[in-house]
């Protein structure tokens, strides 16, 4: 993805920025979570993908995990949030 | 462009187990969608064997369905009516024209004319388009077959094509024949074509020939020699059919007069009973009928019925009388004339009186066949 090299760029030093997963939010209606390390919980209204460090939950209404594979997860839906929640 | 996928739903509230299982072992899972006890997702082909195995292990239900091309090809169709239409109207009208036999194909006859089996395909109203439940291929093939000189024919309809395969029936074996025998005029004619096959013409054009005369000799002419060649060809000439009427002004003629006799006898046990009676004329005719009969035939009652005959002399107008002579005698030269004769003219009448008495002729001449080896009748 050509464009998060961009957003890496402009952070300067891009060896720095060596993502261990990458959450994508296109409009409130899709999100794209690379580097997933494995589904953890689906249901229409919350999807939560196990990342290095901690989950990804994606919270809205009527969602639906358009794709999985081993590197990423595409969820379609009415997205109200996404947030990270560490590891205790 | 999608690979075709299939379809599961899978009884199990752990959907994120089941998937985060899949995904481990390279399953790409798609539409992941989530009912009451119920998951449903779709895999891609490749996939769907990981995907089993890890069901069977996990010892969880499943149904199966396999997302069709079609379906995917339907939405695709979808979106681009005018394309959608374009298939639809060209697959009707494809289905449309595969109900007809628009072709003929004839193939097998080298003898037997193309178009006399043509002739027998439009018998059976196969010309131009013709819908296929129309086409009776029993009956063509019945009839083809009994064509002259076919000896089988096979009738079938492929795609929009009829096809008529024939086999012909192998040349006699009489004609195989050698015969050393001339070739001889049936009849008197004027040689009109002579088509040698073999052997020698032994005449030319406008030569004249009477019955019996030699046409083309069982011979070969050669630098040393002559060699025997069978006999073969056919030869044309004009003859001239004629019929010769004569009508005397006066004849005699032998006519009923009118005045008949009945006498009965009787038979019993096949003889006559009294006296044979003589006839009441010295020229008649008779005409027998059994009147009576008893006792199985042995008794019978006879009628006998004498005609009297007596020579008159007749007058005879010929001007009244001829033109019908004419035209009755024209049907009788006509009918005895061979079928295969080709006419060159109509029938030219000469008439001649001599001595009270009327000869008239009749000649119709044509070409036709004379040689020996042609005998149609």
């Amino acid at each position: 993805m050509a464009y998060i090299e961009d957003i890496r760029s402009r952070f300067g030093d891009p060896d720095a920025l060596s993502s261990r997963y990458e959450i994508t939010l296109i409009d409130d209606s899709r999100a794209l979570i690379s580097g997933q390390k494995g589904l953890q919980i689906i249901s229409n209204e919350e999807v939560v993908v196990r990342v290095k460090g901690g989950k990804v939950r994606v919270y809205g209404e009527k969602l639906v995990v358009r794709s999985a594979s081993r590197e990423e997860v595409f969820v379609s839906g009415s997205i109200q949030g996404v947030e990270k929640l560490y590891e205790a | 462009m999608k690979r075709d996928r299939t379809r599961y739903a899978v009884p199990t509230k752990r959907a994120a187990y089941l998937m985060r299982k899949a995904v481990k072992a390279g399953v790409t899972i798609y539409d992941v969608t989530l009912g009451e006890n119920k998951t449903a997702f779709s895999v891609e082909r490749g996939g769907e064997r990981a995907l089993e195995a890890i069901l069977t292990a996990e010892r969880i239900e499943r149904n199966r369905v396999r997302e069709r091309t079609g379906k995917r090809i339907l939405s695709f169709l979808k979106a681009r009516p005018v394309f959608a239409a374009a298939t639809v109207l060209s697959v009707m009208a494809f289905s449309f024209f595969q109900c007809f036999v628009y072709r003929t194909e004839i193939s097998g006859n080298r003898f037997v004319n193309t178009k006399t089996i043509a002739a027998v395909l439009e018998a059976h109203k196969i010309d131009g388009f013709t819908f296929k439940g129309q086409v009776d291929v029993p009956s063509i093939r019945s009839d083809v077959s009994a064509l002259d000189g076919v000896s089988f024919a096979s009738v079938r309809i492929k795609g929009n094509r009829l096809l008529v395969e024939i086999k012909e029936e192998l040349p006699s074996s009489d004609t195989e024949k050698e015969s050393f025998e001339p070739v001889r005029a049936r009849l008197s004619a004027v040689i009109t074509k002579i088509v040698a096959e073999s052997g020698t013409p032994f005449v030319k054009i406008g030569d004249k020939v009477k019955k019996g005369d030699v046409l083309i000799a069982p011979v070969y002419t050669f630098t040393e020699g002559e060699g025997l060649a069978p006999a073969k060809g056919e030869v044309y000439g004009v003859t001239t059919y004629k019929k010769e009427i004569v009508l005397p002004e006066i004849s005699v003629q032998n006519e009923r007069t009118g005045i008949k006799q009945a006498v009965r006898s009787l038979f019993v046990f096949g003889k006559e009973i009294g006296e044979e009676k003589a006839p009441p004329f010295s020229s008649y005719d008779l005409s027998e009928k059994v009147v009576f009969e008893a006792l199985g035939g042995s008794v019978r009652v006879v009628e006998r019925t004498y005609y009297e005959r007596r020579d008159a002399v007749v007058f005879h107008d010929f001007d009244l009388e001829l033109p019908a002579l004419i035209e009755k005698e024209t049907q009788n030269l006509l009918s005895s004339v061979p079928f295969y004769a080709v006419t060159t003219g109509g029938v030219t009448v000469e008439q001649k009186k001599m001595d009270n008495i009327l000869y008239i002729v009749l000649y119709y001449t044509v070409e036709q066949r004379l040689d020996s080896l042609f005998a149609p009748e």
